[in-house]
């Protein structure tokens, strides 16, 4: 038996000494004293990127033919996870190109340094688009687009809800789902939508929500296609069916009507304070081996050709000038482009951002 | 006493190995010290309400699965252990072929079994074991139930078949064994109860470090595994989210604990279990036929084992409609094809095989060495030595997979970042992994060999090369066969630690890619297929495997693998 | 009539009779011995007799009490084995033990064994590992224990066919002397003429399922 005791001295001696020996991890303040740690060019560009559709091997093809480069393709779950292994990199990347960081997750990037400014032409894109990145733009190249608001189902509710806060109301006890901020990133779109768009108040309103039994769960797919009576999920595979209400994208029931033959229950909210001008970018990182070849990337993908597919195989908004939701099978008709919504951060700095998630984490523990 | 070069030999092999194995761990640990302000012993004490519900909710699963493959499977053992003696290795082998089925293959499985089955299947993803594991943990501990019911019929079957009924017979015939209940007191609980012990004890560290089926069948539960895994990779980042590194450090800390706890009752139950069953084992095939209810118990379980396997195929080619189902073979053309940006079947698999190739390559020589040393030392009489390296061997199964991915990602991306796009990596991590189980298989194998037999061919003139290869090895074929065919299916299904340093790679493994296509939201009908056609080929692959070692297993090979 | 007393057992296994209306009286303290090649059927006459064999037809009486349908547990009757079946998970006292009745006290235990191990001639091995013991040994603590549990009748299925001539002969000779003590009926059955002559009374033939008294 003294043996396992051994193992344990071990490790905790092991852990204790190590301890010692941490450097200063904190990240730097100023940008132009960042040194990146450049791995050499094998001409192969590699793009780190969670699972965008559109990346489909005839774009990938496309691509090849027209420049001669080699692309490599690294996949994370979700934006935040994209962002974790940027921040991971800390300087010394092991890919060149990030795509999939959207106005909540990008500047986190780039306070710490890890993204550089990129030189593509963004002539095609939308001016309201670019007015919405604001700083960012200079470092981001936005590629699709969208809005995240809260869905209903028609055929569960009778008067549909007009404030945020009817929500908290006991009609609404137990019937709205929505994805935790601190794991999903249309989850954490909407947070940001509340603290913007209802101020103070955001903080009373999570509450007031978490006192009438809202289902939170850990990711979007859980809650539309679980808890959500109105979207696909009803299919069986595990249904419960038990909320009215979730958070999604302002065009999903677009998607429903697309994917179930133009016919859809379920319906777009948006309402004040509550909806998200999600824009994603692609960003070329500080130290990128083939930073040439990334930039030469991410103009292929606001070409006219490729970034018109984003509606069928990334299921966004393209964000070129004069580009619209397909019509085919009621795609356009059940989706809603909101007049208002809340952008990029919120109105908050990164360093806000990281308190407000935390505050939110002990909120949602408790 | 050993000889110096002996010594020295393992002393060469102990001083990387543990390097290996904890090396990454402490760097991780040391990490998450350093950003989240907290040392590991107080971020385990100080846990906040979400790290104990997940500490709470690891237990209550494992503690439960436990139970459940205790209570059924010793009745499935003795009713496999009436089968005449052909009927009983080929139901045993259907028996065990959960064990071998990867995480993720079940997690689709029990899903594809609960869509198939209508109603009752919409009931078993609601209902729910306990208010902390939530809808589906029913379905769950089936799952786990399902997995690692072989842990009690190979440890129990073989002895039972083999056991001489007369030490039955005579105790009847004695005062202290004329009823059932004494008979148990005086036999069966001294026999069985250890090797139940090391089946409950395995059962527990399987399920407390379980993330695939967790992760699908019930989403609202977080145990430590799935908190490490899914919200790992967020920590050790300096000024962000510092709470999660805190969080993640101190889960760790907690499922060390519990899984030590298990790893040494499992080894004190071996040792016991193994020095005594050996002994009472005879060459005895039970004559008397088999009764109906026996037959019908173990039929039953065969059944239980092979269903899910069959569902995830025929899931694989049930599409979705408005209106219902069809068939079609949508699902596996859009698994090969890996169309809209996810890899294709082919390379995935061509990923998983090659990883499995290299994790054998890796493992085999490594264990091998590994049990080599502890019988030497157990020989020699170094005990504490003995057992001390077998505990080393042992930490991968105290470490879940979970934690070997982000101590290599934490510890390696540390010194060597661009490591984490080696094609080194993963088989490196896999062979951490599957070190326990080829320690486990082959250390018995060895154990059971006669000393003299080397010291035999010693004095017919044969060199140490040739007493190794001409007598050590051919004897120790079957389980180096078995050994390898399990860290192979093993490292084929391998899920926690793949999951997470995959997503540092441009490629993935068939495991991962099942997941990500489950991941892929529904809106089209035709991901679920999809996945469930790159699980039917995961779960044939890893199938493939163990019945092609089934050949050269026999009862001698123990440890219960 | 006290004493063992079997009147017409016949027991089939399917199509095949093993035993046809077997008769056999034994009395108290009388030790019988049952001759036959390997085969015959002896083996199951003496199972029968224990309970862990049902006959088609027949009784089984012990002093004069019907035990025929009664199960093994509870007719009284020792039965040693043709290996010595000890429990190798306890040591020899515990094995002992196993045929101590429930309930008394720690020291009437201990004193119990001891003096069981004096009379087969094993005094002081009460902590011996079992698995070290010779096949000599290890049946005379079977006797012991069989012993201990204070049967009506003692049945032996060959116990003694696996040791030695002079080994044999002596363990023979101290479980003929130590059954005289006590006045049990003993069956024996061997296929070794000899062995038979030494330990019983009286030796019978085992042929087509039935006895004859040899002369």
């Amino acid at each position: 038996m003294k043996a396992p005791a051994m193992l344990m001295v071990l490790l905790l001696a092991g852990t204790t000494l190590s301890g010692c020996l941490g450097e200063d991890l904190l990240p730097v303040e100023d940008c132009s004293t960042f040194v990146a740690d450049t791995r050499s060019d094998d001409g192969v560009l590699r793009v780190l990127t969670y699972d965008i559709a559109s990346l489909t091997p005839e774009f990938l093809e496309a691509f090849r033919n027209e420049t001669g480069i080699e692309v490599e393709l690294v996949r994370t779950g979700d934006a935040g996870a994209v962002l974790e292994q940027v921040l991971l990199y800390d300087g010394a990347p092991q890919v060149d190109l990030v795509l999939g960081l959207d106005g909540s997750y990008l500047p986190i990037a780039v306070a710490r340094c890890l993204i550089s400014e990129h030189g593509v032409s963004l002539a095609g894109v939308q001016t309201s688009i670019l007015d919405a990145s604001g700083d960012i733009g200079a470092h981001g190249v936005p590629f699709d687009h969208g809005w995240v608001c809260l869905n209903a189902d028609s055929g569960a509710i009778d008067t549909m809800p007009t404030s945020l806060w009817n929500l908290t109301e006991p009609a609404y006890e137990g019937r709205v789902a929505l994805p935790s901020p601190l794991s999903s990133s249309p989850g954490r779109a909407f947070f940001l939508a509340t603290l913007e768009g209802l101020g103070d108040e955001a903080w009373t309103w999570w509450e007031a929500m978490l006192a009438n039994d809202a289902i939170v769960t850990s990711g979007w797919s859980e809650a539309y296609e679980i808890h959500y009576s109105g979207g696909y999920g009803v299919w069986g595979e595990g249904h419960i069916g038990d909320a009215a209400v979730t958070v999604s994208y302002c065009h999903s029931p677009g998607v429903e009507a697309y994917y179930g033959g133009n016919a859809t229950t379920s319906v777009p909210l948006a309402l004040p304070g509550g909806v998200y001008h999600q824009i994603e970018y692609g960003a070329v990182l500080t130290g990128a081996a083939n930073a040439s070849a990334a930039e030469a990337f991410l103009a292929h993908l606001v070409s006219p050709e490729a970034n018109a597919e984003m509606p069928y195989q990334n299921l966004m908004y393209s964000v070129l000038e004069g580009a619209d939701l397909p019509e085919e099978e009621g795609y356009r008709h059940h989706s809603l482009v909101p007049t208002e919504a809340a952008s990029t951060l919120g109105g908050m700095d990164v360093v806000a951002l990281d308190l407000a998630l935390d505050a939110l984490a002990l909120l949602l523990e408790a | 006493m050993q000889s110096p070069q002996r010594r020295w030999a393992d002393a060469a092999l102990i001083a990387p190995l543990a390097v290996l194995l904890l090396g990454p761990l402490a760097v991780a640990a040391n990490r998450l010290w350093a950003v989240g302000g907290v040392d590991p012993a107080t971020a385990a004490l100080d846990l906040s309400p979400a790290g104990w519900r997940s500490a709470w909710s690891s237990i209550q699963l494992a503690f439960l699965a436990s139970i459940g493959v205790v209570l059924l499977g010793t009745p499935v053992a003795f009713a496999l252990a009436k089968q005449p003696a052909r009927r009983r290795r080929w139901m045993t082998t259907a028996v065990a072929l959960p064990f071998v089925t990867p995480s993720i293959v079940a997690a689709v499985a029990f899903l594809a079994l609960m869509d198939v089955s209508g109603p009752i299947g919409s009931t078993l993803r609601t209902a729910s074991a306990t208010t902390l594991l939530g809808p589906g943990s029913i379905a769950l501990l089936v799952a786990m139930v399902w997995f690692n019911l072989s842990l009690v019929t190979r440890m129990l079957t073989p002895a039972l078949a083999r056991t001489d009924p007369a030490y039955l017979e005579q105790l009847r015939l004695l005062p202290q064994g004329n009823s059932a209940w004494l008979r148990f007191r005086a036999w069966w609980w001294p026999v069985l109860g250890p090797a139940l012990g090391a089946a409950a004890g395995l059962t527990f560290t399987f399920a407390f470090t379980s993330f695939a089926v967790v992760r699908w069948l019930a989403p609202e539960a977080t145990t430590i595994e799935l908190l490490l895994a899914e919200q790992g990779s967020g920590a050790g980042i300096p000024g962000y989210r510092t709470g999660l590194s805190r969080l993640v450090l101190g889960t760790a800390v907690v499922q060390g604990l519990a899984l030590l706890v298990a790893a040494v009752v499992v080894n004190a139950m071996q040792r016991h279990h193994g020095a005594r069953m050996l002994q009472t084992t005879t060459l005895h095939n039970g004559d008397a036929p088999a009764s109906r209810q026996s037959t019908a118990l173990a039929m039953s379980a065969v059944v239980f084992a092979l269903t899910p396997l069959l569902a995830v195929l025929a899931a694989s080619v049930r599409v979705r409609t408005p209106s219902g189902h069809r068939f079609g073979l949508d699902g596996w053309r859009r698994a090969l094809s890996g169309d809209a940006g996810g890899t294709g079947l082919v390379d995935a698999f061509a990923t998983s095989v090659g990883t499995a190739v290299w994790t054998v390559a890796i493992a085999m020589p490594v264990g091998w060495w590994c049990a080599s040393a502890v019988l030497s030392a157990e020989r020699a009489d170094h005990r504490r030595r003995a057992q001390a390296i077998d505990l080393l061997a042992m930490a991968p199964l105290v470490v879940s997979s979970a934690m070997v991915g982000l101590g290599s990602l934490l510890g390696l991306l540390r010194f060597a970042p661009n490591l984490i796009a080696s094609p080194v990596l993963l088989p490196m991590a896999h062979a951490t992994l599957v070190l326990p189980v080829v320690v486990r298989v082959l250390l018995p194998a060895m154990r059971a060999l006669p000393d003299d037999l080397e010291e035999q061919a010693a004095t017919l003139g044969l060199g140490p090369w040739h007493r190794w290869s001409l007598v050590r090895l051919p004897m120790l074929r079957p389980a180096a066969v078995v050994a390898a065919g399990l860290a192979l299916a093993f490292s084929l299904g391998e899920f926690g630690a793949s999951w997470i340093l995959v997503r540092s790679t441009g490629s993935t493994t068939l495991a991962v890619l099942v997941d990500a296509w489950l991941a892929r939201p529904g809106f089209d009908a035709t991901t679920r297929p999809a996945a469930m056609a790159v699980a039917s080929v995961l779960g044939l692959l890893a199938a493939g495997v163990m019945l092609g070692v089934e050949r050269w297993r026999d009862d001698r090979i123990g440890g219960g693998l | 009539m006290p004493g063992l007393r079997v009147e017409g057992l016949r027991v089939a296994f399917g199509e095949m009779s093993v035993l046809d209306g077997l008769d056999l009286t034994v009395a108290p303290g009388e030790r019988v011995a049952v001759l036959g090649p390997s085969g015959c059927g002896k083996s199951t006459l003496l199972r029968t007799i224990a309970g862990l064999q049902a006959p088609v037809n027949g009784l089984v009486l012990l002093d004069d009490d019907d035990v025929t349908d009664r199960p093994p547990e509870h007719r009284g009757i020792g039965l040693l084995f043709q290996r010595p079946v000890l429990y190798p998970h306890r040591d020899v006292a515990g094995n002992l033990a196993l045929g101590l009745p429930r309930g008394l006290k720690r020291d009437e235990r201990k004193r119990r064994i001891a003096s069981a191990l004096v009379e087969v001639g094993l005094e002081g091995f009460e902590a011996r590992d079992v698995t070290t013991l010779s096949g000599g040994e290890g049946q005379r603590v079977a006797l012991a224990r069989a012993l201990l549990a204070e049967p009506r009748a003692l049945l032996l299925d060959e116990p003694f066919s696996a040791l030695d001539g002079t080994l044999r002969r002596r363990l023979v000779e101290t479980t003929a002397a130590v059954l005289q003590e006590r006045s049990l009926p003993a069956v024996h059955v061997t296929h070794d003429p000899d062995e038979a002559e030494a330990f019983a009374d009286r030796v019978f033939h085992m042929e087509g399922g039935r006895l004859t008294q040899r002369l």
